[in-house]
């Protein structure tokens, strides 16, 4: 299983690689798109984070799959908006075949409508998460068109994903494993991310609520002390107990969010995930290996409620 | 342009039932609300959730073809995007329902690519896209963006299924102040289109709040965990500091817009989903006017900008073009009297007073936001 690392700070790609990165990913922002579409059209899914999330121009971006494939590694450069209209699919196009030429080994891309022209520009062609495959009919459907990997979405579960893999053969798989997690799915939370404001699922769970409870006091109360948990939900989110599972299935790699994330942060989740990849190789059983792993000390205290576990069924059945 | 008036019940029906309404009860008040006289066809299943999609019990799935039947409506079977581990059971449910009811369900509508393939090879009836094949941008938390006249698009993928004649309607939500459905129809003048009113849906995933009440913490807010439907008796209410509210039922958050117009177009339908009548909220038409969004003094909607007839001022949905009819309405003036009227029968229906819910409790704002190690303050981050 590969680790799949951000490219948030290109000063960072060759500890990154170092440390255990295999591939990596990266959006960028570019004027021209801007200029023909508008400020509020997005061109990934953190375009509204500006320089924050994409800190690098269409031209930087050719230059850092230069870079990374003299790293022997591989870039994929991400094209996922919520939705694009037939003038920006258009646009998009355009961009397919300069990456190729650069050397980016892929787009991840969010519209099925994207996957052909990709696939035709000779790069491997990723469903993104924004193209929810939460079952095995989604999944074929998408090999079909021509994806070569999909992103499993973060709300599905272990067991889930192994079903889906063994349905649809053909495909490599990518799953969520640091970093960010999500109350929501990314693929319908269709609320915008401007810089400055926070995102939807910060909102709901900071700000003054009304529980409207058909029912005794009791459950009013219930309510809300769930909800109480609710808001610590997936503030963060790991899935290191899941690494022994994950090598198993086959899945090809696991994912560290975090484009718009602090370098050292990342560059210690690649190292934990590698070191935890080598320990889950070493051991014959999944409890070995939930003996043996390796959990960073800021991460093993949120572990004891399972909220920031991407799959708490591994620990917690 | 006329709407064709519909009512769903999708994910609510359950609801319905736990307030002890019956759905024809919930139907005609929300048609009431409205500002309709009756429904031409009903919406049954789920949007959003496929728990609920196989829970709903087998009672309630009587109960509304029964009313279908009574009243003379047809039936669109709604289903939702569904999870691995529920792919089967769903498809055998889809097939039982057409087995039983085939003659009421003369349509289905479908969320995702995979179930579309599936009923289009198995199923024999009509396919609609539902509303989470059009993901457009959408947050009343931006004025500027919201208060717009929007042109809706058409995803490209799905031009092709259209162009075969495989599509037969497409269902979208009410983003913006505006809607201009004059592209669409430009493509697919043979399409129908459906419009969710009068709450947008903002973001949903697989995991449920209210799943987890109850549950011990380790066990809360699993990815489409099976649950005891606690969506039918608890529902959340928030109020943005950006003055737009919102409400979660069920795994979706969807804020107000009532005032949304709709225009440029041909026929289309008018899909209500009775929320006012289930939880009668301090908010929109019934306590802060009827948009999503907080609007200072002097500023009008867009559509009175653009010259569009609207009922930026009512409760009700709003067309242009043809003179006001039973079914058509669109004078601000008599749309603003029908809203008060709505929300005073809306009131005694429920037998709630003017701002209370059924069981109101206020969770004060919280503290400042936490920060996930590494990630910015205030960012939801993503990938």
């Amino acid at each position: 299983m590969n680790t799949l690392v951000p490219v948030n700070d290109r000063a960072y790609l060759g500890r990154y690689a170092r440390a255990g990165g295999d591939e990596f990913y990266v959006g960028f922002h570019d004027e021209a798109w801007h200029a023909r579409f508008g400020r509020a059209a997005d061109l990934n899914r953190m375009t509204s984070f500006l320089d924050q999330a994409n800190p690098y121009s269409f031209e930087e971006v050719l230059s850092i799959a230069d870079e990374v494939r003299a790293l022997d590694r591989r870039l994929y450069v991400t094209f996922n908006a919520n939705a694009y209209s037939r003038a920006q699919l258009d646009f998009l196009f355009g961009y397919f075949e300069r990456l190729r030429e650069a050397g980016a080994a892929g787009v991840i891309v969010s519209v099925p409508e994207a996957v052909e022209a990709a696939a035709d520009s000779g790069l491997e062609v990723v469903a993104s998460t924004m193209c929810g495959v939460y079952n095995a009919q989604i999944a074929c459907v998408l090999r079909d068109l021509g994806c070569t990997r999909v992103i499993v979405p973060r709300d599905v579960s272990l067991g889930e994903v192994e079903c889906i893999m063994r349905a649809v053969p053909g495909l490599e798989y990518e799953v969520f494993l640091m970093r960010n997690g999500c109350i929501f799915s990314d693929c319908y939370c269709l609320g915008r991310h401007f810089k400055g404001r926070n995102a939807l699922c910060f909102d709901v769970r900071d700000v003054r609520r009304e529980f409207f409870v058909e029912g005794p006091p009791a459950l009013a109360q219930a309510a809300r002390e769930n909800n109480g948990a609710y808001g610590r939900f997936h503030r963060a989110a790991c899935g290191l107990c899941a690494v022994w599972r994950f090598e198993r299935m086959g899945v090809s790699a696991a994912k560290i969010v975090g484009r718009s994330d602090d370098s050292e942060f990342i560059l210690r989740d690649i190292e934990t995930i590698r070191r935890n990849v080598e320990i889950a190789r070493d051991c014959g059983s999944e409890r070995e290996f939930l003996a043996r792993m390796h959990v960073p000390p800021e991460r093993a205290a949120a572990c004891g409620e399972g909220l920031n576990c991407y799959y708490p069924e591994v620990r917690f059945g | 342009m006329q709407s064709v008036p519909a009512c769903s019940v999708a994910d609510v029906a359950a609801a319905a039932r736990a307030r002890g309404l019956t759905l024809g009860e919930v139907v005609e008040r929300a048609m009431e609300l409205a500002g309709r006289s009756h429904a031409q066809r009903l919406y049954v299943g789920s949007n959003f959730c496929s728990q609920y999609f196989l829970r709903q019990s087998m009672s309630l799935w009587r109960e509304a073809f029964a009313l279908c039947r009574r009243e003379g409506m047809a039936a669109t079977l709604v289903v939702p995007v569904v999870s691995q581990r529920d792919l089967a059971e769903a498809c055998q449910l889809v097939e039982e329902i057409l087995t039983s009811y085939g003659d009421m369900v003369d349509e289905i509508t479908v969320n995702d690519v995979g179930m579309f393939a599936y009923c289009r090879q198995r199923c024999g009836r009509a396919i609609n896209l539902g509303r989470l094949f059009f993901k457009e941008p959408r947050d009343p938390r931006y004025a500027d963006l919201f208060e717009t006249r929007h042109a809706v698009g058409l995803p490209a993928v799905l031009t092709g299924l259209f162009s075969r004649g495989e599509v037969a309607g497409i269902e979208i939500d009410p983003t913006h102040a505006a809607l201009d459905l004059s592209e669409v129809r430009g493509f697919l003048p043979q399409v129908s289109v459906g419009v969710h009113m009068p709450y947008c849906y903002l973001s949903t995933g697989n995991v449920c709040e209210f799943a987890g009440i109850g549950r011990p913490v380790r066990e809360k807010f699993r990815p489409n965990a099976p649950c005891a439907m606690e969506c039918a008796r608890c529902s959340v209410g928030y109020g943005l500091p950006y003055g737009t509210r919102m409400l979660k039922w069920g795994r979706t958050v969807y804020f107000p817009n009532h005032g949304c117009t709709v225009c440029e177009g041909e026929d289309f339908r008018m899909i209500v989903t009775p929320f006012d009548v289930l939880v009668p909220r301090r908010d929109s038409a019934t306590r802060n006017g009827p948009t999503a969004v907080f609007r200072p003094e002097g500023r009008t909607a867009p559509a009175a900008r653009a010259g569009v007839r609207g009922a930026a001022a009512s409760g009700a949905l709003a067309t242009r073009g043809k003179p006001a009819g039973r079914d058509d309405l669109t004078a601000a003036g008599a749309s603003a009297r029908k809203g008060d009227l709505a929300a005073a029968s809306m009131r005694a229906a429920t037998g709630a007073p003017a701002e209370a819910g059924a069981l109101a409790v206020d969770v004060p704002v919280g503290a400042s936001l936490p920060t996930a190690a590494g990630a910015p303050v205030g960012a939801g981050a993503r990938p």
